[in-house]
């Protein structure tokens, strides 16, 4: 039989804990309060319409606008992107709180929220000539403008929390911010065209998503470094 | 129908001293927030022993436990301020200790640990194959049941206090004292039959 010659320790558990603990411990600074995460909600909420309250002031809305919205399609799409960017503002919100969190069955009501969203130009709006980018650029950047404002606000407040998932955060304040300038741009243009209201009004939405996912991941990250 | 009786009355005290338990930590953490330090160093005393079971639960590779560990403790550091003093403590903690486990081990393998090789015995860091041990000890030690192969390993092998595997093992002294006292019965009969 042979005999055990070494035996390999490692720093115990508890020596180790205690160590930390105190480290830990000498660090402990008054933390600044988290602002409750429904109020954070009503914020970026209140923060949005003024800034697009801002821009109607300044560029005006489309002169046939109480005709326009007596009618269900456009309605039911300026309704469908302001449910979507509620939504989509919640789950990015509480993607940064731990134990808040959404269940599956709330991320599937916001998807299908935006599937709807995209479908009703295909259905309801008129089409002319197959899908192009926009020659006319106004909306791109009008959408790209009143879209970036409510993200940086937006992305303030979210840096604040701690979020596990920084890209997924990102996605969906991007959807958030950038529908509300989507709503910005449809209330103040006048095509209700389904090739532009494609391409010039959700396109842009969904491209700024995507770069402020990219730039979420870094920025909602920092609070673990 | 008496014992059923007492059973319930054991658990339903079981979870209301459970519920006492977490309502205490959630009051420290209002505290913590507020930069008292004493009710943070409470607190992480407290909470320890159920972070690392937790941590070792689900990390595989005894190697990596005390790391991931300890990058529990220091996410739950940063994101302390995060804890909504008037919502349970139990969601919030055991999020931010789920994702920095998975932090940690790396999303991609994300859990692999669980993956032990047959010939190692699982969380077994000082049982080597090189024969450092006897060969029929190892052989002994592994045909135990796995409470009171740990209990041994962790005394025995590992040459932890007694107050130090009950942490680690996050059960009282006299219990592991139990268990360690088990498995020696257990050992010394399993080498008396292997003799004979």
């Amino acid at each position: 039989m042979k005999t055990h010659s070494t035996i390999k320790t490692k720093p115990t558990p508890m020596a180790f804990h205690h160590q930390l603990v105190e480290q830990m411990v000498h660090d402990a600074k008054p933390a600044g309060m988290l602002l409750r995460p429904m109020a954070q909600w009503f914020l970026w909420l209140g923060s949005s319409l003024f800034v697009m309250a801002f821009f109607w002031m300044r560029m005006g809305v489309q002169s046939n606008l109480s005709q326009v919205m007596s009618q269900m399609p456009p309605l039911f799409f300026i309704f469908s992107a302001f449910a979507g960017a509620g939504l989509a503002a919640w789950e990015a919100i509480s993607s940064g709180v731990p134990g808040r969190q959404t269940g599956r069955s709330y991320r599937v009501l916001a998807v299908l929220v935006l599937i709807a969203l995209v479908s009703i130009p295909f259905l309801f709006f008129t089409h002319s000539g197959p899908l192009v980018f926009a020659r006319d650029t106004g909306c791109v950047e009008g959408v790209s403008f009143t879209g970036l404002i409510p993200w940086i606000f937006m992305g303030w407040m979210l840096s604040r929390n701690s979020s596990f998932n920084p890209w997924w955060t990102g996605l969906w304040s991007g959807v958030s911010a950038f529908l509300m300038g989507t709503i910005t741009i449809q209330i103040h243009c006048p095509n209700w065209e389904m090739n532009h209201v494609l391409m010039g009004h959700l396109l842009p939405a969904a491209v700024g998503t995507m770069a402020v996912s990219l730039l979420g991941s870094f920025w909602f990250s920092r609070w673990k470094k | 129908m008496k014992s059923s009786r007492s059973g319930s009355k054991t658990a339903s005290k079981k979870d209301s001293w459970d519920h006492l338990q977490w309502e205490s930590w959630s009051q420290l953490m209002a505290k913590i927030q507020k930069g008292d330090q004493e009710a943070y160093r409470q607190f992480l005393n407290e909470i320890g022993p159920l972070l690392y079971n937790y941590v070792r639960r689900r990390v595989f590779n005894s190697e990596m436990v005390s790391d991931v560990y300890q990058e529990v403790l220091l996410t739950l550091h940063k994101a302390r301020f995060t804890y909504e003093p008037n919502r349970p403590l139990g969601p919030w903690l055991f999020t931010v200790a789920r994702n920095s486990i998975l932090d940690a081990l790396g999303k991609n393998r994300k859990f692999a640990e669980r993956e032990v090789p047959t010939e190692t015995l699982p969380e077994s860091g000082a049982i080597e194959a090189d024969g450092s041990l006897g060969d029929e000890l190892y052989q002994a030690l592994k045909s135990l049941s796995p409470i009171h192969r740990h209990a041994v390993e962790l005394l025995k092998l590992r040459g932890l206090s007694l107050e130090e595997a009950a942490f680690e093992l996050k059960i009282s002294v006299a219990a592991l004292k139990v268990r360690a006292h088990r498995g020696y019965e257990q050992l010394r009969k399993l080498l008396v039959e292997k003799k004979k």
